[in-house]
C-alpha cells in the first residue's frame, strides 16, 4: 500500500500480483516462480491480511488459498466480490471434489486449481486470467496466416482451407484466443471438452497432434509450424516469424 | 436425591406398573363383591318387609297387636321396626315412638329415619319400611335397619388388606430382583463392551444362550462388530496396498533423484533425472486422487449431480474422445446398440466410468484388435458392454478386478491401473448398475448391467 504512488508513477508497469497462501513454502516457489516470469509479487500469509491487501484494489490478479487461519479463502473472494472489485482471482485447494470447484467459482473465484499443481499450470492459467478480456463477440479470428471463421465455421491457413472436425475446431478456436499464451492439457480438457476427471492416456496430445498434422503439415511446399509443444506441460500457438 | 440405579431400570418401572395394575384391580374387584353383596341382602329383606304387610292386610285386622308384638319378640341386633298408628297417627302398638314423616302407607318400600322406642329410650334408626292401611283404618308398618351389614364391610376391608399387601410387597421384591439381574446383564455387556472399545476388537459381548431379549440384542451387536472387525481389517489392507502404491513410484523417484545428483556429467542428464523424479510423483499423486474419488463417490456424495441422461450421446462422446488414440494405436473402436438410452445419473461420473473401461480396452488389446462398446436392452436388463480382442481375464480373477488395488499380473507394469476398475464400479454401484465380467470367446468383454427403471 505504501508503494502505490510510487507504482502508478513508474513508466513500464508491471503486473502485480497478490499470493494469498499460509504456507510459507508453497508460498516461496509460488513466489519465486511467478517473479520469474516478471510479475510484481507480493505475498500475504493470513486470510486477514490477504483480504486486506485485497481490498487495497492495487492487484491485477490474485491467488487465493481455500483453506486459510482467520478468515477463509472463499470469505475473502466474497468479500472483495461483493465491494466491487474485479480483479481477477484464481482460487488454489487442496479440496478437488466438484463440487468444491462449484463452490470457489460461485463465490466469484475465476478458475479454480487443485493442489499440488505445476507451477508452469499455474503460471499459464494467471497469464490466461490476465488476458481474458479479448472481445468475445469477435466473430472472425485472425493469427499470421490463420483465419478461423466462427459463423462459417471454417478455418483457412493462408488460402488452403482446413478440413477439421467439429472438436478439432473447437480447439483451434481455444488456442485462437489465447494466441502466444501457455496453455496445458488440463486447460483444454476442461474448457474444451468441459470434463473435469484426469485422463490417463495422452487423450489431448492425440487430438492436439491431429489438428497439427493439419495446421501444419498440411501445406505444400512446407509450411512452418504454428503449434507448438510445450515440454511437460502443454501447447502454445505462434504467428510464424 | 439420587435413586439407587436398580430403581430406575425399565424392568423396574414395569414392575411398579403391574403392581399399581394389580392393585386397582383388586379394588375394583372387591367394591363389585361389596356392592352385590349389599344389594341383594337388602333386596331379600325388602320383600320379606312387604310380605309381612300382604300377611296383615290378610290376617284379621284384630289380631294386629299380636303380630306386631311377635315381631318385636325375638330382636337382639335391635333391627326390626314395627308399629300400628290409629287413623290420626296415634301410636297403638309396637317400638315406632311416633308415626314417621313424611310416609305413605302405599305398600312400597321407603328409606327414612325412625324413632325407635325401646321403652327405657329413643333412637334415631335409618330404615327401609313398608306400610299399609288395615281395614279396619289402622296404619300397619313394619321396618328393618341394616347396621348388622356393617361387620361384611369390615370383613371384607381385613381380607383386602391380608391379601393385597403381601402380594404387592410380593410383587415389589420380584421387580427388585429382576431389576437387579437386569442391571447386572447391562453391566456385563458395558465391561465387555469397554473393552471392545479400547481396541480389543476380536472380543464380543457375553450371550447366554437363552434366546432371550438380551441374547437377541447381543446377536445383533455382534453380527454389527463383525462387520466393523471385518471392515477394519479391510481398512488395514487397503492402507498397505495404498502404502504399496505409493512407495513403488517413490522408491523411483527417490532413485532416479539420487542417481541424477551423483551422477549427472551435464545439466541434460539432471533435467532427465528430475523429470522421471516428476513423472514419479505425479503417479504418486495420481493414486491419491483417485482414492480420494473413490471415498466421495462411495459416500454417495454425488447423488447432488443426478439427472436425466442420455447413456447413448455419453456413450457417443467417449467414443469421439477416444477414437484418435485407438487409430493410433492401430486399433478399431467401434460402438453399437442403441442410439438412445435414457436414465438417471450423473453425466460426468458416467462419461468417467465408460471412459475407464475403454482406456483400459484400448490398453490391453494389441495392434490390429478391436474395442467394441455396446448398449444393449433385454427383456430384463439394460447392459453397457465394453469387449476388446486383449489377452483376458483369467476366469477366476473376474470378480477380484473390481476390488481396489487388484491388479492381474500382466498389468502391473502399466502405469495408473488398479484403481481404475474400482471407480468403475464405484460409480456402477452409485447408479444401480452391477459389473460382470462377460464370457467371451476371445479377449474381455466387461459390462455394466442394471434392471431399467419403471420409467
Amino acid at each position: 500500500m505504501i508503494s502505490l504512488a510510487h507504482d502508478q508513477e513508474s513508466a513500464p508497469r508491471m503486473t502485480r500480483v497478490l499470493v494469498i497462501e499460509d504456507d510459507p513454502e508453497t508460498a516461496g516457489e509460488i513466489l519465486a516462480e511467478l517473479s520469474s516470469h516478471g510479475f510484481d509479487v507480493d505475498w500475504a500469509a493470513t486470510g486477514r491480511d490477504g483480504l486486506a491487501r485485497a481490498e487495497s484494489g492495487n492487484y491485477d490478479i490474485m491467488t487465493v488459498d481455500r483453506l486459510l487461519p482467520e478468515v477463509d479463502g472463499l470469505t475473502i473472494v466474497e468479500n472483495i466480490r461483493s465491494s466491487g472489485i474485479k480483479t481477477p482471482v484464481l482460487v488454489l485447494s487442496a479440496l478437488a471434489e466438484v463440487d468444491d470447484r462449484v463452490r470457489g467459482l460461485r463465490a466469484g473465484g475465476d478458475d479454480y486449481l487443485t493442489k499440488p499443481f505445476a507451477l508452469v499450470e499455474l503460471t499459464a492459467r494467471l497469464d490466461a486470467l490476465l488476458r481474458r478480456p479479448a472481445d468475445p463477440r469477435e466473430t472472425v479470428l485472425h493469427l499470421g496466416p490463420l483465419t478461423v471463421d466462427l459463423i462459417e465455421r471454417n478455418a483457412k491457413r493462408g488460402p488452403r482451407e482446413l478440413d477439421l472436425l467439429p472438436r478439432e475446431f473447437q480447439l483451434l478456436e481455444y488456442l485462437m484466443r489465447h494466441a502466444g499464451q501457455i496453455v496445458t492439457r488440463a486447460m483444454l480438457f476442461e474448457e474444451v471438452w468441459h470434463y473435469r476427471f484426469d485422463p490417463r492416456t495422452n487423450l489431448v496430445d492425440v487430438h492436439m497432434g491431429r489438428l497439427r498434422r493439419k495446421v501444419d503439415a498440411g501445406g505444400e511446399p512446407p509450411e512452418p509450424p504454428m503449434i507448438h509443444s510445450v515440454r511437460g506441460t502443454g501447447f502454445v500457438l505462434r504467428a510464424p516469424s | 436425591m439420587r435413586l439407587p440405579e436398580f430403581l430406575r431400570t425399565t424392568t423396574f418401572q414395569w414392575t411398579l406398573t403391574i403392581a399399581a395394575v394389580f392393585i386397582a384391580a383388586s379394588l375394583v374387584l372387591v367394591a363389585y363383591i361389596y356392592h352385590q353383596s349389599m344389594t341383594a341382602g337388602q333386596a331379600r329383606v325388602d320383600s320379606a318387609l312387604i310380605q309381612e304387610v300382604r300377611n296383615a292386610l290378610a290376617d284379621d285386622p284384630g289380631d294386629a297387636v299380636t303380630r306386631i308384638n311377635a315381631r318385636l319378640m325375638d330382636d337382639p341386633r335391635r333391627v326390626r321396626a314395627a308399629g300400628l298408628f290409629s287413623r290420626d297417627h296415634g301410636v297403638i302398638a309396637g317400638n315406632i315412638a311416633n308415626f314417621p314423616e313424611p310416609f305413605t302407607p302405599n305398600l312400597e318400600i321407603s328409606s327414612i329415619a325412625i324413632d325407635r322406642n325401646d321403652g327405657n329410650f329413643i333412637e334415631k334408626q335409618e330404615v327401609h319400611a313398608v306400610g299399609a292401611e288395615l281395614p279396619d283404618g289402622n296404619i300397619y308398618i313394619v321396618a328393618r335397619n341394616f347396621d348388622d351389614f356393617l361387620p361384611f364391610q369390615d370383613s371384607l376391608i381385613n381380607i383386602l388388606a391380608v391379601a393385597l399387601l403381601p402380594a404387592t410387597l410380593l410383587t415389589l421384591v420380584c421387580g427388585v430382583i429382576l431389576s437387579l439381574r437386569t442391571q447386572n446383564r447391562i453391566e456385563d455387556i458395558n465391561r465387555m463392551a469397554q473393552r471392545i472399545m479400547i481396541g480389543h476388537l476380536d472380543e464380543r459381548l457375553p450371550s447366554r444362550g437363552t434366546r432371550d431379549d438380551f441374547d437377541k440384542l447381543v446377536d445383533i451387536i455382534n453380527t454389527m462388530l463383525d462387520q466393523t472387525e471385518h471392515l477394519m481389517r479391510e481398512v488395514k489392507g487397503v492402507s498397505d496396498d495404498i502404502a504399496h502404491d505409493l512407495r513403488t513410484p517413490l522408491t523411483r523417484v527417490r532413485a532416479a533423484l539420487e542417481r541424477g545428483r551423483e551422477h549427472a556429467t551435464s545439466l541434460e542428464d539432471l533435467r532427465t533425472a528430475v523429470d522421471k523424479g516428476l513423472s514419479g510423483i505425479d503417479q504418486a499423486l495420481g493414486v491419491t486422487t483417485a482414492l480420494l474419488r473413490l471415498a466421495a463417490i462411495e459416500h454417495g456424495q454425488r447423488n447432488a449431480g443426478f439427472g436425466e441422461v442420455d447413456l447413448g450421446s455419453i456413450v457417443q462422446a467417449v467414443v469421439e474422445l477416444y477414437e484418435p488414440a485407438a487409430e493410433d494405436k492401430g486399433i478399431k473402436l467401434f460402438s453399437g446398440g442403441l442410439n438412445h438410452l435414457g436414465l438417471r445419473g450423473d453425466r460426468d461420473l458416467l462419461f468417467e466410468a465408460i471412459s475407464n473401461l475403454v482406456d483400459n480396452a484400448i490398453k490391453f488389446t494389441p495392434a490390429g484388435g478391436t474395442v467394441t462398446i455396446e448398449l444393449v436392452k433385454t427383456d430384463d436388463n439394460l447392459i453397457l458392454r465394453v469387449s476388446d480382442t486383449g489377452p483376458g481375464i483369467p476366469v477366476a480373477e473376474r470378480e477380484a478386478v473390481f476390488r481396489r488395488f487388484y491388479r492381474t499380473d500382466k498389468s502391473r507394469n502399466l502405469a495408473g491401473m488398479g484403481l481404475g476398475l474400482s471407480l468403475v464400479a464405484a460409480i456402477a454401484r452409485l447408479h444401480g448398475f452391477r459389473m460382470h465380467v462377460a464370457d467371451s470367446l476371445q479377449g474381455c468383454a466387461i459390462e455394466m448391467i442394471c434392471k431399467p427403471t419403471a420409467a
